[in-house]
Protein backbone atom coordinates (compact mmCIF):
# COMPACT_ATOMS: atom_id res chain seq x y z
CA UNK A 1 0.00 0.00 0.00
CA UNK A 2 2.83 2.34 0.46
CA UNK A 3 4.33 1.74 -3.36
CA UNK A 4 1.37 4.13 -4.61
CA UNK A 5 2.00 5.81 -7.78
CA UNK A 6 4.21 8.98 -6.99
CA UNK A 7 6.94 9.20 -4.04
CA UNK A 8 6.59 12.92 -2.46
CA UNK A 9 9.83 14.90 -2.36
CA UNK A 10 9.76 14.00 1.20
CA UNK A 11 9.43 10.18 1.24
CA UNK A 12 12.56 11.01 -1.36
CA UNK A 13 14.66 12.68 1.00
CA UNK A 14 13.70 10.06 3.63
CA UNK A 15 14.47 7.01 1.59
CA UNK A 16 17.99 9.00 0.21
CA UNK A 17 18.69 9.46 3.66
CA UNK A 18 17.69 5.82 5.55
CA UNK A 19 19.99 4.59 2.56
CA UNK A 20 22.87 6.76 3.19
CA UNK A 21 22.85 5.72 7.17
CA UNK A 22 22.69 2.00 6.17
CA UNK A 23 26.18 2.60 4.60
CA UNK A 24 27.60 4.66 7.48
CA UNK A 25 26.91 1.81 9.86
CA UNK A 26 28.26 -1.16 7.49
CA UNK A 27 31.56 1.39 6.57
CA UNK A 28 32.27 1.87 10.26
CA UNK A 29 31.53 -2.03 11.18
CA UNK A 30 33.84 -2.67 8.62
CA UNK A 31 36.56 -0.23 9.85
CA UNK A 32 36.04 -1.33 12.83
CA UNK A 33 37.34 -4.98 11.88
CA UNK A 34 39.40 -3.37 10.06
CA UNK A 35 41.58 -1.24 12.57
CA UNK A 36 41.38 -4.04 15.01
CA UNK A 37 43.60 -6.14 12.83
CA UNK A 38 45.68 -3.64 11.56
CA UNK A 39 46.56 -2.21 15.48
CA UNK A 40 47.10 -6.24 16.35
CA UNK A 41 49.62 -6.88 13.74
CA UNK A 42 51.62 -3.58 14.12
CA UNK A 43 51.58 -4.01 18.27
CA UNK A 44 53.13 -7.54 17.74
CA UNK A 45 55.14 -6.31 14.80
CA UNK A 46 56.41 -3.29 17.21
CA UNK A 47 56.74 -6.35 20.36
CA UNK A 48 54.25 -4.17 22.57
CA UNK A 49 52.35 -7.55 22.68
CA UNK A 50 54.52 -10.41 22.45
CA UNK A 51 53.14 -12.67 18.89
CA UNK A 52 54.59 -15.90 20.61
CA UNK A 53 51.33 -16.09 22.65
CA UNK A 54 48.97 -13.77 21.22
CA UNK A 55 49.75 -14.95 17.34
CA UNK A 56 49.40 -11.96 14.93
CA UNK A 57 47.18 -11.39 11.64
CA UNK A 58 49.78 -12.69 9.50
CA UNK A 59 50.92 -15.72 11.29
CA UNK A 60 47.24 -16.64 11.74
CA UNK A 61 46.91 -16.07 7.58
CA UNK A 62 50.23 -18.30 6.93
CA UNK A 63 49.16 -21.15 9.32
CA UNK A 64 45.63 -20.78 7.01
CA UNK A 65 47.89 -21.18 4.23
CA UNK A 66 49.65 -23.82 5.33
CA UNK A 67 46.65 -26.04 6.60
CA UNK A 68 45.37 -25.27 3.09
CA UNK A 69 48.20 -26.88 1.30
CA UNK A 70 48.33 -30.32 3.32
CA UNK A 71 44.93 -30.64 3.02
CA UNK A 72 44.06 -30.81 7.27
CA UNK A 73 42.23 -27.16 7.43
CA UNK A 74 39.23 -29.61 5.49
CA UNK A 75 39.22 -32.41 7.90
CA UNK A 76 38.94 -30.41 11.00
CA UNK A 77 36.59 -28.51 9.73
CA UNK A 78 34.44 -30.88 7.76
CA UNK A 79 34.85 -32.80 11.35
CA UNK A 80 32.98 -29.80 13.27
CA UNK A 81 30.50 -29.39 10.82
CA UNK A 82 29.12 -32.71 10.86
CA UNK A 83 28.93 -33.70 14.66
CA UNK A 84 27.54 -30.29 14.85
CA UNK A 85 24.92 -31.38 11.98
CA UNK A 86 23.97 -34.31 13.74
CA UNK A 87 23.79 -32.85 17.00
CA UNK A 88 21.79 -30.19 16.22
CA UNK A 89 19.38 -32.66 14.42
CA UNK A 90 19.23 -35.11 17.36
CA UNK A 91 18.69 -32.62 19.83
CA UNK A 92 16.31 -30.22 17.90
CA UNK A 93 14.23 -32.95 16.42
CA UNK A 94 14.20 -35.27 19.56
CA UNK A 95 13.53 -32.10 21.66
CA UNK A 96 10.89 -30.93 19.03
CA UNK A 97 8.93 -34.67 19.41
CA UNK A 98 9.64 -34.40 23.50
CA UNK A 99 8.16 -31.25 23.71
CA UNK A 100 5.12 -32.23 21.30
CA UNK A 101 4.79 -34.95 23.51
CA UNK A 102 4.29 -33.01 26.48
CA UNK A 103 1.59 -31.02 24.92
CA UNK A 104 -0.32 -34.03 24.06
CA UNK A 105 -0.20 -35.54 27.27
CA UNK A 106 -0.85 -32.74 30.40
CA UNK A 107 -0.16 -36.00 32.79
CA UNK A 108 3.38 -36.54 31.32
CA UNK A 109 4.20 -32.83 31.64
CA UNK A 110 3.24 -32.65 34.96
CA UNK A 111 5.59 -35.62 35.84
CA UNK A 112 8.44 -34.77 34.30
CA UNK A 113 8.65 -31.10 35.42
CA UNK A 114 10.80 -31.25 38.13
CA UNK A 115 13.13 -33.51 36.06
CA UNK A 116 13.30 -31.24 33.39
CA UNK A 117 14.13 -28.40 35.74
CA UNK A 118 17.23 -30.30 37.30
CA UNK A 119 18.41 -31.49 34.09
CA UNK A 120 18.05 -27.70 32.71
CA UNK A 121 20.27 -26.25 35.62
CA UNK A 122 23.01 -29.07 35.36
CA UNK A 123 26.12 -28.22 33.62
CA UNK A 124 26.22 -30.60 30.73
CA UNK A 125 30.00 -30.55 30.80
CA UNK A 126 29.96 -32.83 34.25
CA UNK A 127 28.85 -35.49 32.41
CA UNK A 128 31.43 -35.55 29.22
CA UNK A 129 33.77 -38.25 30.93
CA UNK A 130 30.64 -40.48 31.60
CA UNK A 131 29.55 -39.83 27.69
CA UNK A 132 33.18 -41.66 26.91
CA UNK A 133 32.69 -43.95 28.95
CA UNK A 134 29.52 -45.00 27.69
CA UNK A 135 30.09 -44.36 23.75
CA UNK A 136 33.44 -44.60 23.03
CA UNK A 137 36.29 -41.84 21.85
CA UNK A 138 34.66 -41.54 18.57
CA UNK A 139 32.32 -39.23 17.27
CA UNK A 140 29.74 -40.21 19.22
CA UNK A 141 30.73 -38.89 22.88
CA UNK A 142 30.93 -35.55 20.90
CA UNK A 143 27.64 -35.80 19.37
CA UNK A 144 25.65 -36.81 22.56
CA UNK A 145 27.39 -34.17 24.52
CA UNK A 146 26.06 -31.75 21.50
CA UNK A 147 22.78 -33.21 21.82
CA UNK A 148 22.42 -33.73 25.81
CA UNK A 149 23.47 -29.70 25.76
CA UNK A 150 20.37 -28.05 23.24
CA UNK A 151 17.95 -30.85 24.05
CA UNK A 152 16.33 -29.61 27.66
CA UNK A 153 15.86 -25.94 26.77
CA UNK A 154 14.91 -26.74 23.37
CA UNK A 155 12.03 -28.82 25.18
CA UNK A 156 11.53 -26.45 27.57
CA UNK A 157 11.02 -23.19 25.74
CA UNK A 158 9.00 -25.23 22.78
CA UNK A 159 6.58 -26.28 25.60
CA UNK A 160 5.60 -23.31 26.63
CA UNK A 161 5.53 -21.42 23.33
CA UNK A 162 3.19 -24.18 22.27
CA UNK A 163 1.12 -23.94 25.79
CA UNK A 164 1.00 -20.06 25.06
CA UNK A 165 -1.78 -20.68 22.39
CA UNK A 166 -4.72 -18.35 22.73
CA UNK A 167 -7.00 -20.72 24.37
CA UNK A 168 -10.13 -18.77 22.40
CA UNK A 169 -8.07 -20.18 19.26
CA UNK A 170 -8.48 -23.54 20.10
CA UNK A 171 -11.58 -23.31 21.46
CA UNK A 172 -12.79 -21.69 17.93
CA UNK A 173 -11.10 -24.94 16.62
CA UNK A 174 -13.32 -27.27 19.36
CA UNK A 175 -16.50 -25.69 17.84
CA UNK A 176 -15.65 -27.18 14.68
CA UNK A 177 -14.87 -30.59 16.05
CA UNK A 178 -11.53 -30.54 15.52
CA UNK A 179 -9.57 -33.14 16.76
CA UNK A 180 -6.40 -33.05 19.10
CA UNK A 181 -4.23 -33.34 16.12
CA UNK A 182 -6.21 -31.23 14.21
CA UNK A 183 -5.48 -28.42 16.73
CA UNK A 184 -2.15 -28.90 17.09
CA UNK A 185 -1.09 -28.89 13.24
CA UNK A 186 -3.95 -26.38 12.22
CA UNK A 187 -3.10 -23.80 14.69
CA UNK A 188 -0.19 -24.46 17.84
CA UNK A 189 2.02 -25.66 15.48
CA UNK A 190 2.02 -22.57 12.52
CA UNK A 191 1.21 -20.35 15.69
CA UNK A 192 4.71 -21.28 17.81
CA UNK A 193 6.68 -20.97 14.57
CA UNK A 194 8.24 -17.60 15.95
CA UNK A 195 9.39 -19.45 19.54
CA UNK A 196 10.23 -22.31 17.25
CA UNK A 197 12.28 -20.45 14.71
CA UNK A 198 13.95 -18.53 18.12
CA UNK A 199 14.59 -22.06 19.56
CA UNK A 200 16.64 -23.12 16.08
CA UNK A 201 18.72 -20.13 16.79
CA UNK A 202 19.42 -21.15 20.21
CA UNK A 203 19.64 -24.61 19.76
CA UNK A 204 22.18 -24.43 16.40
CA UNK A 205 24.59 -22.40 18.56
CA UNK A 206 24.22 -24.21 21.62
CA UNK A 207 25.06 -27.59 19.69
CA UNK A 208 27.70 -25.94 18.08
CA UNK A 209 28.90 -24.96 22.03
CA UNK A 210 28.57 -28.91 22.94
CA UNK A 211 30.26 -30.23 20.19
CA UNK A 212 33.34 -28.07 20.72
CA UNK A 213 32.96 -28.76 24.55
CA UNK A 214 33.08 -32.57 23.60
CA UNK A 215 36.22 -32.03 21.28
CA UNK A 216 37.76 -30.55 24.22
CA UNK A 217 36.97 -33.83 25.98
CA UNK A 218 37.93 -36.21 23.60
CA UNK A 219 39.04 -36.34 19.56
CA UNK A 220 41.57 -36.79 16.98
CA UNK A 221 40.32 -33.80 14.72
CA UNK A 222 37.77 -31.19 14.62
CA UNK A 223 38.09 -27.49 15.50
CA UNK A 224 38.18 -27.69 19.10
CA UNK A 225 40.60 -30.38 19.35
CA UNK A 226 43.10 -27.82 16.96
CA UNK A 227 42.52 -25.28 19.82
CA UNK A 228 43.62 -27.55 22.37
CA UNK A 229 46.44 -29.23 20.56
CA UNK A 230 47.49 -25.61 18.94
CA UNK A 231 48.23 -24.30 22.95
CA UNK A 232 49.22 -27.90 24.34
CA UNK A 233 52.29 -27.35 21.65
CA UNK A 234 51.73 -23.50 22.15
CA UNK A 235 51.05 -22.76 18.25
CA UNK A 236 48.87 -19.97 19.25
CA UNK A 237 48.22 -19.74 15.52
CA UNK A 238 46.66 -22.62 15.10
CA UNK A 239 43.96 -21.53 18.27
CA UNK A 240 43.50 -17.88 16.80
CA UNK A 241 42.73 -19.35 13.38
CA UNK A 242 40.60 -21.74 14.85
CA UNK A 243 38.65 -19.20 16.38
CA UNK A 244 38.10 -17.05 13.47
CA UNK A 245 36.57 -20.08 11.88
CA UNK A 246 34.46 -20.98 14.48
CA UNK A 247 33.17 -17.22 14.17
CA UNK A 248 32.81 -17.38 10.73
CA UNK A 249 30.66 -20.73 11.29
CA UNK A 250 28.79 -19.02 13.72
CA UNK A 251 27.97 -16.10 11.81
CA UNK A 252 26.71 -18.44 8.83
CA UNK A 253 24.63 -20.60 11.11
CA UNK A 254 23.06 -17.18 12.03
CA UNK A 255 21.94 -15.88 8.39
CA UNK A 256 21.01 -19.35 7.30
CA UNK A 257 18.43 -19.48 10.09
CA UNK A 258 17.48 -15.65 9.62
CA UNK A 259 16.84 -16.68 5.71
CA UNK A 260 14.69 -19.82 7.01
CA UNK A 261 13.00 -17.08 8.97
CA UNK A 262 12.09 -14.75 6.34
CA UNK A 263 10.69 -17.59 4.19
CA UNK A 264 8.29 -19.25 7.04
CA UNK A 265 7.48 -16.21 8.63
CA UNK A 266 6.27 -14.26 5.71
CA UNK A 267 2.66 -13.96 6.45
CA UNK A 268 3.76 -11.64 9.57
CA UNK A 269 5.78 -8.74 7.59
CA UNK B 1 -43.68 -28.39 21.92
CA UNK B 2 -41.53 -29.97 19.01
CA UNK B 3 -41.34 -27.23 16.82
CA UNK B 4 -38.12 -26.28 18.59
CA UNK B 5 -35.25 -26.03 16.69
CA UNK B 6 -32.90 -25.52 20.12
CA UNK B 7 -33.87 -26.71 23.22
CA UNK B 8 -32.32 -25.87 26.58
CA UNK B 9 -33.68 -28.54 28.90
CA UNK B 10 -32.97 -27.54 32.78
CA UNK B 11 -29.45 -26.51 32.33
CA UNK B 12 -27.70 -26.34 35.49
CA UNK B 13 -23.99 -25.76 35.73
CA UNK B 14 -21.08 -26.34 38.49
CA UNK B 15 -17.43 -25.57 37.69
CA UNK B 16 -15.19 -27.44 39.67
CA UNK B 17 -12.02 -25.83 40.74
CA UNK B 18 -8.99 -27.14 43.45
CA UNK B 19 -10.06 -23.77 45.63
CA UNK B 20 -13.71 -23.62 44.91
CA UNK B 21 -16.81 -25.02 43.55
CA UNK B 22 -18.38 -22.71 41.18
CA UNK B 23 -22.05 -22.53 40.34
CA UNK B 24 -22.49 -20.66 37.06
CA UNK B 25 -25.88 -21.54 35.79
CA UNK B 26 -29.25 -22.66 37.93
CA UNK B 27 -31.78 -24.40 35.65
CA UNK B 28 -32.45 -22.36 32.56
CA UNK B 29 -35.13 -23.65 30.36
CA UNK B 30 -35.35 -21.98 26.42
CA UNK B 31 -36.91 -22.85 23.01
CA UNK B 32 -36.42 -21.24 19.77
CA UNK B 33 -37.97 -21.74 16.79
CA UNK B 34 -36.76 -21.86 13.18
CA UNK B 35 -35.62 -18.24 12.31
CA UNK B 36 -35.91 -16.64 15.68
CA UNK B 37 -33.51 -14.18 17.03
CA UNK B 38 -32.80 -14.18 20.91
CA UNK B 39 -30.35 -11.97 22.36
CA UNK B 40 -29.27 -12.91 25.87
CA UNK B 41 -28.08 -10.13 28.38
CA UNK B 42 -26.72 -10.34 32.16
CA UNK B 43 -24.65 -8.80 34.26
CA UNK B 44 -20.37 -9.70 34.10
CA UNK B 45 -19.82 -12.80 34.79
CA UNK B 46 -23.37 -14.25 35.51
CA UNK B 47 -22.48 -17.14 33.09
CA UNK B 48 -24.14 -15.99 29.50
CA UNK B 49 -20.53 -17.72 27.84
CA UNK B 50 -20.79 -20.87 29.48
CA UNK B 51 -24.49 -21.66 28.33
CA UNK B 52 -23.21 -20.37 24.14
CA UNK B 53 -20.25 -23.20 25.29
CA UNK B 54 -23.00 -25.73 26.69
CA UNK B 55 -25.18 -25.36 23.66
CA UNK B 56 -22.35 -25.78 21.21
CA UNK B 57 -21.02 -28.78 22.91
CA UNK B 58 -17.99 -27.77 24.37
CA UNK B 59 -18.92 -28.13 28.28
CA UNK B 60 -21.27 -30.50 29.45
CA UNK B 61 -24.05 -29.89 31.44
CA UNK B 62 -23.89 -30.81 35.29
CA UNK B 63 -27.67 -31.45 34.56
CA UNK B 64 -30.00 -30.75 31.92
CA UNK B 65 -29.89 -31.18 28.41
CA UNK B 66 -29.46 -29.68 25.15
CA UNK B 67 -31.46 -30.78 22.27
CA UNK B 68 -29.95 -29.65 18.14
CA UNK B 69 -30.86 -31.05 14.90
CA UNK B 70 -27.44 -29.92 13.97
CA UNK B 71 -24.26 -28.92 15.69
CA UNK B 72 -24.06 -25.04 16.25
CA UNK B 73 -21.73 -22.30 14.44
CA UNK B 74 -20.16 -20.10 16.99
CA UNK B 75 -18.52 -17.01 16.87
CA UNK B 76 -16.59 -15.67 19.67
CA UNK B 77 -15.78 -12.01 21.15
CA UNK B 78 -13.08 -11.20 18.68
CA UNK B 79 -12.84 -13.02 15.05
CA UNK B 80 -9.62 -15.40 15.58
CA UNK B 81 -8.51 -14.74 11.80
CA UNK B 82 -5.68 -17.04 11.86
CA UNK B 83 -3.06 -14.75 10.43
CA UNK B 84 -0.91 -17.06 8.44
CA UNK B 85 -3.97 -17.90 6.20
CA UNK B 86 -5.68 -15.78 3.87
CA UNK B 87 -9.13 -14.96 3.97
CA UNK B 88 -10.40 -17.54 1.92
CA UNK B 89 -8.37 -20.52 4.07
CA UNK B 90 -9.93 -18.90 6.96
CA UNK B 91 -13.31 -19.23 5.95
CA UNK B 92 -12.58 -23.20 4.65
CA UNK B 93 -11.33 -24.00 8.06
CA UNK B 94 -14.79 -25.56 9.12
CA UNK B 95 -15.06 -27.69 5.83
CA UNK B 96 -11.48 -28.58 6.14
CA UNK B 97 -11.57 -29.83 9.67
CA UNK B 98 -14.39 -31.95 9.09
CA UNK B 99 -13.00 -33.18 6.25
CA UNK B 100 -16.03 -31.95 3.71
CA UNK B 101 -15.67 -31.74 0.09
CA UNK B 102 -13.01 -29.02 -0.45
CA UNK B 103 -14.25 -28.26 -4.06
CA UNK B 104 -18.30 -27.72 -2.81
CA UNK B 105 -16.98 -25.73 -0.18
CA UNK B 106 -14.79 -23.69 -2.01
CA UNK B 107 -17.64 -22.74 -4.18
CA UNK B 108 -19.99 -22.11 -1.75
CA UNK B 109 -17.50 -19.98 0.50
CA UNK B 110 -16.57 -18.30 -2.39
CA UNK B 111 -20.01 -17.34 -3.40
CA UNK B 112 -20.76 -15.63 0.51
CA UNK B 113 -17.53 -13.76 0.11
CA UNK B 114 -19.38 -11.82 -3.37
CA UNK B 115 -22.48 -12.12 -1.58
CA UNK B 116 -21.17 -9.87 1.24
CA UNK B 117 -18.51 -7.89 -0.14
CA UNK B 118 -15.48 -9.79 0.39
CA UNK B 119 -14.41 -11.59 -2.67
CA UNK B 120 -11.56 -9.06 -3.74
CA UNK B 121 -9.70 -9.86 -0.42
CA UNK B 122 -10.16 -13.39 -0.68
CA UNK B 123 -7.01 -13.60 -0.64
CA UNK B 124 -5.39 -10.97 1.48
CA UNK B 125 -4.21 -11.83 4.78
CA UNK B 126 -5.94 -10.88 7.83
CA UNK B 127 -4.30 -8.04 8.71
CA UNK B 128 -4.62 -6.44 5.54
CA UNK B 129 -8.31 -6.12 6.28
CA UNK B 130 -10.34 -3.33 8.28
CA UNK B 131 -11.80 -4.78 11.66
CA UNK B 132 -15.58 -4.34 10.43
CA UNK B 133 -14.60 -7.03 7.48
CA UNK B 134 -12.31 -8.91 9.76
CA UNK B 135 -15.90 -9.61 11.88
CA UNK B 136 -17.40 -10.28 8.15
CA UNK B 137 -14.98 -12.56 6.79
CA UNK B 138 -15.08 -14.19 10.82
CA UNK B 139 -19.23 -14.66 9.98
CA UNK B 140 -18.48 -16.31 6.29
CA UNK B 141 -16.34 -18.96 8.31
CA UNK B 142 -19.05 -20.11 10.71
CA UNK B 143 -21.81 -19.94 7.66
CA UNK B 144 -19.53 -21.99 5.81
CA UNK B 145 -20.50 -25.03 7.79
CA UNK B 146 -24.05 -24.53 6.89
CA UNK B 147 -24.90 -24.55 10.45
CA UNK B 148 -28.98 -24.02 11.14
CA UNK B 149 -27.77 -21.78 14.41
CA UNK B 150 -25.51 -19.35 15.37
CA UNK B 151 -24.03 -18.60 18.69
CA UNK B 152 -22.89 -15.01 18.84
CA UNK B 153 -20.51 -14.47 21.77
CA UNK B 154 -20.08 -10.46 22.71
CA UNK B 155 -19.00 -10.64 18.61
CA UNK B 156 -18.85 -6.52 18.27
CA UNK B 157 -17.39 -5.51 21.45
CA UNK B 158 -14.08 -5.11 19.78
CA UNK B 159 -14.77 -3.00 17.64
CA UNK B 160 -14.89 0.97 17.85
CA UNK B 161 -18.32 2.70 17.95
CA UNK B 162 -19.05 3.73 14.38
CA UNK B 163 -17.93 0.32 12.90
CA UNK B 164 -20.10 -1.27 15.48
CA UNK B 165 -23.04 0.37 14.16
CA UNK B 166 -22.21 -0.15 10.88
CA UNK B 167 -21.82 -4.10 11.34
CA UNK B 168 -24.12 -4.95 13.70
CA UNK B 169 -26.58 -4.11 10.39
CA UNK B 170 -24.25 -6.06 7.76
CA UNK B 171 -24.42 -9.01 10.34
CA UNK B 172 -28.43 -8.65 11.09
CA UNK B 173 -28.76 -8.70 7.36
CA UNK B 174 -27.12 -11.74 6.72
CA UNK B 175 -28.31 -13.44 9.53
CA UNK B 176 -31.66 -12.81 8.18
CA UNK B 177 -30.92 -13.40 4.49
CA UNK B 178 -29.99 -16.67 5.28
CA UNK B 179 -32.41 -17.00 7.84
CA UNK B 180 -30.45 -18.68 10.23
CA UNK B 181 -31.81 -19.23 14.11
CA UNK B 182 -29.73 -17.00 16.50
CA UNK B 183 -28.60 -16.97 19.88
CA UNK B 184 -26.71 -13.51 20.80
CA UNK B 185 -24.87 -12.82 23.83
CA UNK B 186 -24.34 -8.95 24.26
CA UNK B 187 -23.79 -6.06 26.90
CA UNK B 188 -25.35 -3.70 24.90
CA UNK B 189 -29.04 -3.57 25.70
CA UNK B 190 -29.91 -1.24 22.84
CA UNK B 191 -28.09 -3.54 20.37
CA UNK B 192 -30.19 -6.77 22.04
CA UNK B 193 -33.11 -4.95 21.23
CA UNK B 194 -32.57 -3.63 18.04
CA UNK B 195 -31.47 -7.01 16.74
CA UNK B 196 -33.87 -9.12 18.43
CA UNK B 197 -37.49 -10.92 18.17
CA UNK B 198 -36.83 -11.78 22.25
CA UNK B 199 -34.35 -10.32 24.96
CA UNK B 200 -33.73 -13.00 27.76
CA UNK B 201 -32.38 -11.57 31.27
CA UNK B 202 -30.34 -13.29 32.78
CA UNK B 203 -29.77 -12.76 36.62
CA UNK B 204 -26.46 -12.64 38.23
CA UNK B 205 -24.55 -15.78 38.76
CA UNK B 206 -25.92 -18.50 38.63
CA UNK B 207 -27.94 -17.28 35.74
CA UNK B 208 -31.34 -17.77 36.24
CA UNK B 209 -34.02 -16.27 33.26
CA UNK B 210 -34.94 -13.28 35.05
CA UNK B 211 -37.44 -12.13 32.65
CA UNK B 212 -38.23 -12.91 28.78
CA UNK B 213 -39.20 -9.46 26.81
CA UNK B 214 -41.29 -10.29 23.14
CA UNK B 215 -39.82 -7.06 21.17
CA UNK B 216 -42.32 -5.78 19.50
CA UNK B 217 -41.10 -2.64 17.28
CA UNK B 218 -43.86 -1.10 14.35
CA UNK B 219 -40.51 -0.02 12.51
CA UNK B 220 -38.92 -2.57 9.89
CA UNK B 221 -35.79 -2.35 8.91
CA UNK B 222 -32.52 -2.59 10.12
CA UNK B 223 -31.58 -2.54 13.49
CA UNK B 224 -30.24 1.16 13.12
CA UNK B 225 -33.28 1.73 11.92
CA UNK B 226 -35.46 0.00 14.86
CA UNK B 227 -33.73 2.20 17.11
CA UNK B 228 -36.01 4.96 16.44
CA UNK B 229 -38.65 3.16 17.43
CA UNK B 230 -41.35 5.02 19.46
CA UNK B 231 -41.67 1.85 21.72
CA UNK B 232 -37.87 1.34 21.56
CA UNK B 233 -37.32 3.38 24.71
CA UNK B 234 -39.83 1.58 26.68
CA UNK B 235 -38.09 -1.80 26.22
CA UNK B 236 -34.50 -0.26 27.25
CA UNK B 237 -35.96 1.30 30.15
CA UNK B 238 -37.33 -2.00 31.18
CA UNK B 239 -34.27 -3.97 30.78
CA UNK B 240 -31.77 -1.36 32.29
CA UNK B 241 -34.02 -1.65 35.08
CA UNK B 242 -34.03 -5.52 35.37
CA UNK B 243 -30.43 -5.85 35.09
CA UNK B 244 -30.24 -3.88 38.05
CA UNK B 245 -27.19 -1.88 37.12
CA UNK B 246 -25.56 0.12 39.79
CA UNK B 247 -23.11 3.02 39.27
CA UNK B 248 -21.30 3.15 41.63
CA UNK B 249 -18.95 6.45 42.24
CA UNK B 250 -14.94 6.29 44.15
N1 LIG C 1 -13.41 -23.36 33.05
C1 LIG C 1 -13.88 -22.76 34.16
N2 LIG C 1 -13.54 -23.22 35.38
C2 LIG C 1 -13.99 -22.63 36.51
N3 LIG C 1 -14.81 -21.57 36.54
C3 LIG C 1 -15.19 -21.04 35.36
C4 LIG C 1 -14.74 -21.60 34.11
N4 LIG C 1 -15.27 -20.87 33.10
C5 LIG C 1 -15.99 -19.91 33.69
N5 LIG C 1 -15.97 -20.00 35.05
C6 LIG C 1 -16.68 -19.13 36.00
O1 LIG C 1 -18.04 -19.22 35.72
C7 LIG C 1 -18.67 -17.95 35.84
C8 LIG C 1 -19.36 -17.60 34.55
O2 LIG C 1 -18.41 -17.39 33.52
P1 LIG C 1 -18.83 -16.96 32.05
O3 LIG C 1 -17.60 -16.74 31.28
O4 LIG C 1 -19.81 -17.93 31.52
O5 LIG C 1 -19.58 -15.57 32.31
P2 LIG C 1 -20.05 -14.46 31.28
O6 LIG C 1 -21.43 -14.10 31.63
O7 LIG C 1 -19.79 -14.90 29.89
O8 LIG C 1 -19.06 -13.27 31.66
P3 LIG C 1 -18.68 -11.98 30.80
O9 LIG C 1 -19.81 -11.04 30.95
O10 LIG C 1 -17.45 -11.48 31.48
O11 LIG C 1 -18.45 -12.45 29.40
C9 LIG C 1 -17.56 -16.97 36.20
O12 LIG C 1 -17.63 -16.75 37.58
C10 LIG C 1 -16.29 -17.69 35.83
O13 LIG C 1 -15.25 -17.33 36.71
MG1 LIG D 1 -18.49 -14.09 28.34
Amino acid sequence: MSASAKPSLERKTYLQKMRIHRVVVLLTQLMILIAFLLIWELAANARFIDPFITSQPSRVLAAIIRLHQDGSLYLHVWVTIVETFWGFILGTGGGFLCAVLLWWSRFLHEISEPYLVVLNALPKVALGPLLIVWLGNGSAPIIGMALLISIIVTIISLVSGFQDVDPDKIKLLLSFGATRLQIFTKVVLPSSLPTLISTLKVSVGLSLVGVIMGEFLVSKAGLGYLIVYGSQVFKLDLVMLSIIILAAMAAIIYFGVSFVEKKLLRWQK
Amino acid sequence: MTAFQVELDHISMTYQSPSEETEAISDVSLGLTQGEFVSIVGPSGCGKSTLLDIICGLVKPTRGSVRLQRPAGYMLQRDYLLEWRTIRQNCLLGPELQKHNMKEARTYVDHLLETYGLAEFADHYPRQLSGGMRQRAALIRTLALKPDVLLLDEPFSALDYQTRLAVVDEVWTILRKENKTVILVTHDIAEAISMSDRVVVLSARPARVKVIYQVRLSTAGLPLQRRQDENFRKYFDAIWKELDIYVSLG
